[in-house]
């Protein structure tokens, strides 16, 4: 994984040397376990005549001896690599906005937790520095304090937590104009590192779930709203599945329009503020 | 309320399940009044479309009255009636804003998936699999309506359910199916397939201004239809070597332009979990692009060829890639754009210049869809269309 595609995911920069994709990633037992069940494998193929055997039996065969699983390897830079490293991705989206809207969106941090599924919350603290909680299971708990350090209007944004946090995060957000779609190409770039040496279990449990696709499944939440005013679901839609909650009815159509427009004015208000723009 | 829902291969069952609500801004709920199987539900039928989950709502074709808005839909009023297009669109991306609508960017919550899958996301159906949205479907006495705002279209209390009701899939597909097909006064087109969606290209071709059309099957009652009720020239294949046929009714030419309206069973691409079992399944299925050679190998130089016949993301073999180098067709194909046409040829229909009926064989209630699903599946009783009244 560390060759190709995954370029995007990869430790930060100046962190200990990347795997290879020839290093020994396998114990001493499995590979003996590998070998010999490889070897059974070949030989009743051989018996049989059955290709997939020989194949399948070769590839164990040649696990057991290198020492090199490739699939564990995959498995691993899908994580994000050993933990230690920390990692960076980055992710690029297109929105049918031009950049001031886009820029907005982005510039009023308290939005983030609309789309970035890893925050729980931003808080605007004083002038440009910012309280961050990351979104995880109780009682794991991560907070640190952030501050922008680039913000050139429309253009590009970056953040960077403050000395001394937890964890050592930051954020570049880059905006290009699309003329000819009317659109605005959005890169964004995160990095996540623990401080030297200690890799608690509320940063190891964020940086496991901080993979490649959940941040381009978070991008493609942010344009949704960006563009539609929603996040497409169907959660809370009926189905036949168990458990149903049967005895739920329609109300008569006079009533439910009565209903509705008490039910939005009360939550319309929350919404619309906490989508709005800078 | 009741809906029709998906258990498993060749189970379905109609099941007491909670009324739909409003969920976001933009949604509306209608009552549906009239809803119909479509052939592609077939598939889902014979578990080839991935990601199904038991207790999914099936269905893609309603019709219906409004009866609950979202606060972010101000063009519909409680009680208005209303067609649905199958392809859920926002109305606010790229695509929505060309006339895409079913290239929509936002409107499938499991867009990921199948970016894994296409390159790109794939917009949202109603009732068509997790894959494409995973939203509980039409065949139901109530339905949400997503980006309600976006895709229905009012239709006016006078005109029968029967006439409009197709303008939710079968015939704006048959008429983009044709359109595609870039038609000139006098061309010949050939379609494969006179199903429902076939019998609408078909149809479409000569609104179009096809001199003729020629319409290809096996099934008798269907080939019987089309030429009764669209003037088309009927082709048995297996009476006929089509290829040979059509060589011959086009002094030599071919057809300008051939339709697939048969497609695949589409055959989802699975999660890398089971490639292998897609991969074996796709094995399997080798010959079913048979209708697609064809066409390709019948199309005269120059011509197109037009596939509104579903491919579901599998791969195809033995693609006569050479034949449509050599005579430089033009291959056009994708789900349907409804959103495009409904109006335009909803008019066409208030001004009588076709009714959509015309395809209905099965007229049945809601309770009776599992039978429903088993004759068209089976092509008995000279099924063609069934429609469910709630």
């Amino acid at each position: 994984m560390y060759q190709g595609r995954s370029e995007v995911l990869r430790p930060a920069p100046d962190d200990v040397r990347p795997p290879r994709s020839d290093d020994v990633n396998l114990a001493a037992v499995e590979r003996g376990i590998s070998a010999a069940c490889g070897t059974l494998l070949v030989l009743s193929g051989l018996r049989r005549r059955s290709l997939p055997m020989l194949i399948g039996g070769s590839a164990l065969i040649y696990r057991g001896a290198t020492g090199v699983c490739p699939v564990y390897r995959a498995i691993e830079s899908q994580a994000g690599g050993p933990l230690s490293d920390g990692l960076q991705v980055e992710e690029a989206i297109t929105v049918n906005k031009p950049p001031e809207t886009v820029y907005a969106l982005w510039r009023r941090l308290e939005n983030l937790p609309r789309f970035m599924s890893h925050i729980e919350s931003v808080t605007v603290t004083v002038g440009n520095q910012s309280h961050w909680v990351a979104k995880l299971p109780a009682p794991l708990r991560l907070e640190w304090d952030a501050e922008i350090v680039d913000d050139q209007e429309n253009k590009k944004l970056s953040w960077q937590s403050l000395p001394g946090s937890r964890i050592d995060h930051s954020g570049t957000v880059l905006f290009h104009f699309v003329p000819s779609r009317n659109s605005t190409e959005v890169k964004v770039i995160l990095t996540f590192k623990p401080p030297a040496g200690s890799v608690g279990a509320s940063i190891a449990r964020l940086l496991n779930f901080l993979t490649k696709t959940q941040i381009r499944s978070d991008l493609r939440a942010f344009k949704a709203v960006a563009e539609t005013g929603e996040k497409p679901t169907t959660i809370g839609q009926p189905s036949g599945r168990w458990p149903k909650r049967i005895g739920k009815r329609r109300r008569d159509p006079a009533s439910a329009a009565r209903q509705d427009l008490i039910s939005h004015s009360s939550s319309s208000s929350s919404e619309a503020t906490q989508w709005k723009a800078q | 309320m009741r809906a029709v829902c998906w258990n498993g291969k060749k189970d379905v069952r109609v099941e007491t399940v909670p009324d739909p609500e409003i969920i976001n801004p933009r949604d509306a709920i209608v009552k549906t009044e009239l809803t119909a199987i479509c052939g592609s539900d077939l598939h889902l039928y014979n578990g080839n479309i991935p990601t199904m989950k038991a207790g999914d709502i099936l269905g893609h074709e309603f019709l219906g009255e409004v009866v609950e808005v979202g606060r972010g839909v101000s063009n519909l009023q409680i009680g208005d009636r209303v067609i649905v297009p199958f392809p859920i669109a926002c109305g606010n991306c790229y695509y929505c804003a060309h006339e895409l609508f079913s290239f929509c960017d936002n409107s499938n919550p499991n867009g990921g998936l199948t970016e894994t899958f296409y390159g790109q996301p794939a917009g949202g159906l109603f009732g068509y699999s997790h894959l494409l949205g995973g939203y509980a479907g039409g065949q139901a006495e109530y339905v949400r309506v997503p980006f309600a705002d976006v895709g229905p279209v009012k239709i006016p209390q006078d005109i029968s359910a029967e006439k409009t009701l197709f303008l939710t899939d079968i015939f704006p597909t048959g008429y983009q199916a044709a359109e595609y097909c870039g038609i000139r006064p006098g061309d010949t087109v050939a379609v494969w397939g006179c199903g429902p969606v076939g019998q609408f290209a078909i149809r479409s071709a000569y609104l179009l201004g096809a001199e003729r059309v020629i319409g290809i099957d096996r099934i008798p009652e269907r080939l019987e239809l089309a030429r009764q009720s669209s003037a088309a020239i009927p082709l048995n294949y297996e009476n006929v070597p089509i290829a040979e046929e059509l060589r011959e009714i086009t002094g030599g030419r071919g057809p300008d332009a051939c339709i697939d309206a048969v497609g695949l069973e589409a055959h989802g691409f699975g999660l890398t979990g089971w490639y292998d079992t897609a991969k074996q399944k796709l094995w399997l299925e080798t010959d079913r692009p048979t209708a697609l050679r064809q066409a390709i190998y019948a199309c005269s130089k120059g011509g197109t060829v037009s596939i509104p016949g579903v491919y579901g993301g599998g791969f195809v073999d033995k693609f006569p890639i050479g034949a449509a180098f050599a005579k430089g067709l033009t291959l056009r194909m994708g789900q349907t754009h409804v959103q495009k046409y409904a109006k335009r040829l909803l008019s066409m229909i208030e001004a009588d210049e076709i009714d959509p009926s015309f395809v209905i064989t099965h007229r049945l209630s809601l309770e009776e869809a599992p039978w429903g699903y088993e004759v068209f599946n089976n092509k008995e009783e000279e099924c063609i269309k069934v429609v469910l009244k709630c």
